[in-house]
């Protein structure tokens, strides 16, 4: 199943160049306006890089969520076969778990 | 501020997300389980913002900000009374209950409970429910398509329901639940700019109250002894109405949002589904009511006759106003997936409810699972031709809140009397639920006949639906409790899990629960939610 981080992070990581690439091109008439005058900030460039920055960082924790869980199966299956290898040097005709490929000695 | 290509673009590069999502997930649609329930197996975070995201709709975003704007900070009860103490009951009770049963809908839990009529009476009620509310967001979307990029009101309709139809008729319920977490996080970068360009204008909160005429307009209880607020709200309505039947009733009943919390993978991301949405709900009106009470200053015609200013538009104008280009694509975006979110919510949830308890209960039962999911997907059509019908309707009420209250009034008020007896009193019984329902049902109507006719007056819509909620409800907790007496009830065996008190004997579960640290029980986390909440009042009282 899809993990939704990663077209969250697109989607964001994507806008966020769109609307930041826009405010560099194209500077706002009045900037913002506060209380105590114009602000000269173009609320475009900050809010773009701010989405952009939360898009490359769901993106990429999804990413490295995924390589850890692949990682961390690898390990158990692993760790099954080398369980599985033992038991069956230790009770010949012992059956060797589901998907676990026993090691294979070789000289 | 005219929206410029970059606007257009920005709309149109999430529409291709929207739409990817869903034809991403068409090929794990196999089954009928997959396209309506999304296979039970979602974390408890993807639901939880899923849970919040479904009722963050129209109603939410539009209403509450129209709302904040004609009524000021009273509207934040509809949160902090109306909302979290019944998401913290929810998901502490009622969810063991509804995750335990194995059930695939709230009607599936009434006929376990109680007996086929009464989860006939709700599978009917609730699909004719879910299509009424579906209009409501189909209609704001229009609305913000109307105002916004200038199109034609009919052509809005039928394009905003073309598309919510494309991604759930592929992805199903997965489908609508992904693109509702997608959309919580649209609306928040979408919105939360005019929160903070308001706060650099205006200054910190006295500031702000400063531009009130009246000073009451800051607070949420200083006005309602003598029911002297612009909402027209007194103790009992607000407590008894708003705060316990129709927050309770929506909350702990309505299958739009337990749906999403059934959706997850087991009983303990199931309980946290509420509690996590509670987080994110308790702040929420920074980004939707506070936002109508800047309208309210910025725009000081808002709220005249003259429809282009109607309180319903406080937020797609403070966007025009406010925004620069590139920002203003970026908040009609946050309002379009706000609308397709709370479509498909409700879309998804009446193909459930039709396909499992009504097409499969009394039109054609033992069919292939493959004839189902067919019927799943043709209801999610279904469901959506019908919506645009009633998008119409909504058309003719002032306000999509009052509207919206209305339709809880007569569906969810009296409902959750029947599963509040049903859970918590083994004595309740399946003729005592169907009358009682049906009572409580007719009672609201009566109460709403009286009010259309002018037989009995309040000061505002809202109120008149906070005392309609009282009234469906007492009634239907009265006479179930009164034909329960008169009729037979279920022997014990048949209540396990299904109704407090019922010993089930899983010792070694009950015990196992018992050595689980207190951060990973929903009640300490509802107990910190509820500690926050009484803060808040006292805060803004």
């Amino acid at each position: 199943m899809l993990d939704v981080r990663l077209p969250i992070g697109a989607l964001f990581f994507i806008i966020g160049i769109m609307i930041a690439g826009w405010g560099y091109t194209h500077p706002p008439a009045g900037s913002i306006e506060t209380k105590i005058g114009l602000l000269p900030i173009n609320f475009d460039i900050v809010w773009g890089w701010i989405m952009t920055c939360f898009g490359l960082a769901t993106f990429s924790y999804a990413r490295w969520d995924a390589l850890d869980t692949q990682e961390k199966l690898l390990k158990a299956g692993t760790a099954a076969a080398t369980i599985a290898a033992e038991k069956s040097e230790a009770e010949p005709g012992a059956e060797v778990a589901p998907g676990a490929e026993p090691e294979t000695k070789s000289d | 501020m005219k929206p410029e290509w970059i606007d257009y673009a920005i709309i149109a590069v999430y529409f291709i997300f929207v739409l990817g999502i869903g034809f991403h997930l068409k090929k794990s649609m196999k089954s009928s389980k997959d396209f309506l329930q999304a296979g039970a197996g979602i974390p408890g975070w993807v639901t939880g913002l899923a849970f919040l995201s479904a009722n963050l709709g129209a109603i939410e975003v539009m209403g509450m900000a129209a709302n904040g704007a004609q009524y000021g900070m009273m509207t934040c009860h509809f949160y902090w009374l109306g909302a979290i103490p019944a998401m913290v009951f929810v998901a502490v009770y009622m969810m063991p209950f509804y995750y335990k049963s194995n059930i695939r809908s709230v009607p599936e839990y009434l006929r376990k409970r109680f007996n086929e009529p009464t989860r006939a009476l709700n599978a009917i009620s609730f699909a004719v429910m879910t299509v009424l509310m579906s209009g409501i967001n189909l209609y704001a979307m229009a609305l913000v398509f109307q105002s916004m990029l200038g199109w034609d009101m009919n052509f809005s309709i039928i394009m905003a329901a073309v598309v919510v139809l494309l991604y759930t008729i592929t992805g199903g319920l997965t489908s609508s639940i992904y693109n509702e977490v997608m959309q919580f996080f649209l609306i928040f970068f979408g919105l939360m700019p005019v929160t903070i360009m308001g706060i650099l204008r205006l200054g910190d909160w006295e500031e702000i109250c400063s531009h009130f005429q009246n000073p009451g307009f800051a607070h949420l209880w200083l006005e309602v002894p003598g029911a002297k607020n612009p909402m027209g709200a007194d103790f009992l309505g607000l407590v008894a109405g708003l705060g316990f039947v129709l927050s309770f009733g929506y909350w702990c009943t309505d299958f739009l949002v337990i749906q999403r919390a059934l959706a997850a993978k087991d009983l303990k991301a199931a309980q946290m589904t509420p509690i996590i949405a509670a987080f994110p709900k308790i702040l929420f009106p920074i980004l939707t009511v506070f936002p109508g009470l800047l309208a309210i200053i910025f725009v000081p015609q808002l709220g005249s006759n003259d429809s282009n200013y109607s309180y319903n538009m406080a937020i797609p104008i403070l966007l025009s106003n406010m925004y620069p280009s590139g920002l203003l694509g970026l908040g009609i975006t946050a309002l379009l997936a706000s609308f397709m979110s709370g479509m498909a919510g409700n879309v998804t949830a009446f193909n459930t409810v039709w396909t499992f308890d009504i097409y499969q209960s009394y039109i054609a039962k033992n069919k292939s699972d493959a004839h189902y999911l067919w019927m799943g997907k043709a209801a999610t059509a279904g469901g959506i031709l019908i919506s645009i019908a009633t998008a119409y309707l909504v058309m003719s009420h002032k306000s999509i809140m009052d509207y919206m209250q209305l339709i809880f009034t007569f569906f969810n008020a009296p409902l959750f009397a029947t599963f509040a007896l049903g859970m918590f009193w083994k004595r309740t019984t399946g003729a005592g639920a169907f009358i009682g329902l049906l009572s409580g049902t007719i009672a609201a109507a009566y109460h709403y006949g009286l009010t259309y006719f002018g037989k009995l007056t309040y000061r505002s819509e809202m109120i008149s639906n906070f005392h309609g909620a009282v009234v469906a409800f007492t009634v239907c907790l009265i006479v179930t409790v009164m034909v329960s007496y008169l009729s037979k009830p279920k022997a014990e065996s048949e209540l396990k899990g299904l109704c407090m008190g019922i010993r089930e004997g899983n010792v070694e579960a009950s015990a196992l629960q018992k050595k689980e640290s207190i951060f990973s029980k929903p009640g300490f986390w509802g107990v910190i939610l509820l500690a926050f909440t009484v803060w808040l009042n006292l805060l803004f009282y």
